[in-house]
């Protein structure tokens, strides 16, 4: 793997294998504070492979990698090339992997996604989100997160994008105290509010949220609809995922679930030859310029550790008077 | 006005159903809420599977045995509803049931109809076998067992009775009434059990069978070991045996954990009717001891045995009794077990002296009301995420004290009427 640093100062190129290698890179950088630091993975003649590190961490960065940076991988739509990804993204992750560890899933998305090598469009070119505005709307124990975004189509793209059927792919990776219903999903599948939907990791979806791991929600859809008319550029679309509390630990009051931000795709199958290619290019949402509604916030009503006496005592001692009260009416009673 | 005869009230039941089934298919196409029962998507996956030569298992959250799915199996390729259909006509089952055991019992016709009313007109029970639950089902084998423990058809009732244990295990608790029941007292040789009549309730001499009295506990034990009795438990055992045997051999340790041990250990820390609720919430983190799960049973096993002592010669009233306190005692209450005495009530009826005017009324209310309090507080919890936990749990209290009241007001003003009559009273024996 090769690592080529493209930013003011110029661009450099770098062999790098593994971490400490990283961490030799990064320590032989000379950048003022402001820059960004742009890195672009990929073979001598194309690059398929972009990061974007902010400098100010750098250290952070020495320590741990490239988990401070957003990566992504460039959509390549000539012809003939043989980059295309699995039906769900998060599958292959989880065919690997049994269960979600954070950092794990950070470096699948940044490394893994098999897309080979494929030729480099010009940076212009790519389907961009200009804003993205996230919430949770609704009240109680079952609420939707929602993500409203601004796409924009390059022009020369617009005419490919309709021969080919795109969808957005956002995938959310779920804390712990919430969970999808894979089957309330089906649904809506069905319905055809969504092309595609699927739950990854733990779907238990009767366990308290300590005993459970975190889950990866995917949510597919499709864009065919949204690709804006002749004069425009832009066109809206919002995703709403239902999502339901898991019973919290124990606390005081409430107990804060916090979401961060969704890892955002846009894939598009193409059919040629009886042979149907699937392209993915990730979307870094550090790089949408207009953020909206973080962080998210959702406080979830969780029982109070302190009522743990007075309740079990209440409790059974209500059990035992109201048994007693049937027994005595019982043994009472006169058969004639 | 016309007079209401038995026919037209099951007719009307039966019309009323069919267009709530159609209203129910029209309402999940149309609308997000869906009428029908999330329970009833999980028997439709789980008998697809089963179709299809699979487990039903795969299907998360299937729990029931598998002759429930395959029962549904005509869902796949027949309709859709093809359950919802056949929960109801259960359903309706259980009404014909309820009146012809009045009607065997001695009850006159007009009492019989308006008890099986109370059964085909309830609420609660035309929605729950529409929405596509299956409790219509286990309600109906309960009814018929009763029948044929009337009738003296012992085999049927046993094969029955291994059955619905295989299929729900809630009935266990009625092994031993029944058992106490088939007291060889009842039954002359050659000839079927004289039933206690409507009509003698109130003059009925003192009818107290002794086997009900514990007399030393090994003569208890003793007298458990007569022909009748012996016989009903190896049928009824061998019949629970084989069918469970049989769901093992096919699908294994899946059908084990998720159709018996599930409901043997499920400690549901969400919110339900049950007042141990919270103290299970609040102490999931860690395991519970031996002494505090024995502790916990030992309330609804000392009410069970002691009313199981004292009523089980009048069996309906009996199986009601048992079936409200277990409800109630329970770790876990969802509302569709409530339908579990729901069917038992109309046999009780006709032998209550409550008047419907203050006493009666005051029963229903209660018990509505405390309901409609709980959900109130729940609906606060679930959908406006309010920590309202304390007060939840203290209206699952206020439940349970409501259920007590009714259990005892239904106790004391009951006319005790054994099933059978011991075989050498001089009464007329119907046919």
């Amino acid at each position: 793997m090769f690592a080529i640093s493209a930013n003011l100062s110029g661009s450099k190129q770098f062999n790098i294998n593994n971490r400490d290698d990283i961490s030799r890179f990064l320590s032989d950088l000379r950048l003022s504070s402001r820059e960004v630091l742009q890195l672009r993975f990929g073979d001598e003649n194309s690059f398929h492979a972009m990061c974007f590190c902010d400098i100010s961490h750098k250290h952070q960065i020495v320590r741990t990698g490239f988990d401070l940076c957003n990566c992504g991988f460039i959509l390549h739509f000539t012809s003939g090339q043989t980059c295309s990804v699995d039906e769900y993204i998060a599958e292959s992750y989880f065919k690997k992997y049994h269960s979600f560890i954070e950092r794990e899933f950070d470096n699948f998305i940044a490394n893994k996604i098999p897309l080979g090598s494929c030729k480099l469009l010009k940076d212009e070119n790519l389907l961009m989100v200009k804003s993205l505005s996230r919430n949770v709307i609704g009240e109680g124990s079952h609420r939707w997160l929602s993500s409203s975004m601004r796409l924009k189509f390059p022009r020369e793209l617009k005419h490919e994008l309709t021969a080919r059927s795109c969808e957005v792919v956002v995938i959310e990776r779920l804390p712990s105290g919430v969970f999808a219903d894979p089957f309330e999903l089906q649904h809506f599948v069905q319905r055809g509010v969504f092309t595609d939907a699927s739950v990854f990791g733990d779907t238990n979806l009767e366990l308290p949220s300590f005993r459970s791991n975190q889950t990866v929600v995917e949510i597919h859809m499709s864009i065919d609809s949204k690709v804006p008319l002749r004069d425009e550029d832009e066109s809206e679309i919002i995703l709403k995922v239902p999502l339901h509390a898991r019973y919290q630990p124990l606390g005081h009051g409430f107990s804060r679930v916090e979401f961060g931000a969704p890892d955002i795709f846009v894939c598009c199958s193409s059919t040629e030859q009886d042979v149907t290619k699937r392209l993915c290019q990730p979307i870094p949402t550090s790089l949408i310029p207009d953020k909206k509604g973080s962080p998210l916030m959702w406080e979830i009503p969780c029982g109070n550790k302190e009522h743990a006496a007075v309740v079990s005592a209440v409790t059974f001692g209500f059990a035992i008077s109201t048994a007693l009260l049937i027994v005595l009416t019982s043994v009472s009673y006169s058969r004639q | 006005m016309a007079e209401i005869t038995f026919r037209s009230v099951l007719l009307l039941s039966a019309v009323f159903r069919v267009v709530l089934i159609f209203y129910g298919e029209w309402q999940d196409a149309q609308m997000a809420v869906r009428y029908t029962d999330i329970d009833y998507f999980v028997f439709s996956d789980a008998a697809a599977l089963m179709v299809s030569g699979k487990s039903p298992y795969d299907r998360s959250t299937y729990r029931y045995s598998p002759l429930l799915a395959f029962f549904l199996m005509p869902n796949s390729f027949l309709h859709q509803s093809w359950g919802k259909f056949l929960f109801s006509a259960s359903d309706l089952l259980v009404g014909l049931l309820i009146h012809r055991i009045l009607k065997l019992r001695g009850v006159p016709e007009k009492l019989s109809t308006y008890s099986a009313m109370v059964w085909l007109f309830n609420p609660f029970t035309f929605t729950i076998g529409t929405r596509g639950n299956c409790e219509p089902i286990v309600c109906s084998m309960i009814l018929w067992i009763l029948i044929c423990l009337m009738k003296d058809n012992l085999i049927q009732a046993a094969f029955w009775y291994g059955l619905v244990v295989h299929l729900r295990i809630y009935p266990i608790i009625y092994a031993l009434p029944i058992i106490i029941l088939l007291d060889p007292l009842y039954f002359q040789h050659g000839k079927k059990p004289a039933l206690g009549k409507w009509s003698f309730r109130t003059s009925e001499s003192s009818l107290d069978s002794s086997n009900a009295q514990i007399t030393g506990f090994w003569n208890f034990f003793r007298s458990l070991i007569t022909w009748r009795r012996v016989m009903f438990g190896i049928l009824s055992g061998t019949t629970f045996l084989i069918l469970t045997g049989l769901s093992f051999y096919l699908y294994g340790w899946d059908f084990l954990h998720e159709a018996l041990l599930y409901h043997l250990t499920r400690t549901d820390p969400r919110h339900n009717f049950s007042i141990y609720f919270y103290h299970i919430y609040l102490h999931y983190e860690h395991e519970f001891s031996i002494l505090e799960k024995l502790i916990s049973f030992l309330p609804q096993f000392i009410v069970q045995l002691i009313l199981i002592l004292r009523f089980a010669p009048d069996l309906p009233f009996c199986l009601f009794l048992q079936t409200v306190a277990f409800v109630a005692f329970n770790k876990v209450i969802t509302a569709q077990y409530f339908v579990w005495f729901f069917c038992l009530l109309p046999l009780i009826l006709p032998w209550n002296n409550m008047r419907l005017k203050w006493r009666g009324l005051a029963c229903i209310s209660v018990w509505i009301g405390a309901q409609t309090h709980w959900l109130m507080w729940g609906y606060l919890l679930e959908f406006r995420g309010k920590n309202v936990f304390l007060q939840l749990w203290m209206a699952s209290l206020l439940f349970m004290a409501a259920n007590t009241f009714v259990m005892i007001n239904v106790i004391r003003s009951h006319v005790f009427c054994p099933l059978f009559k011991p075989s050498s009273s001089k009464s007329v024996k119907d046919d």
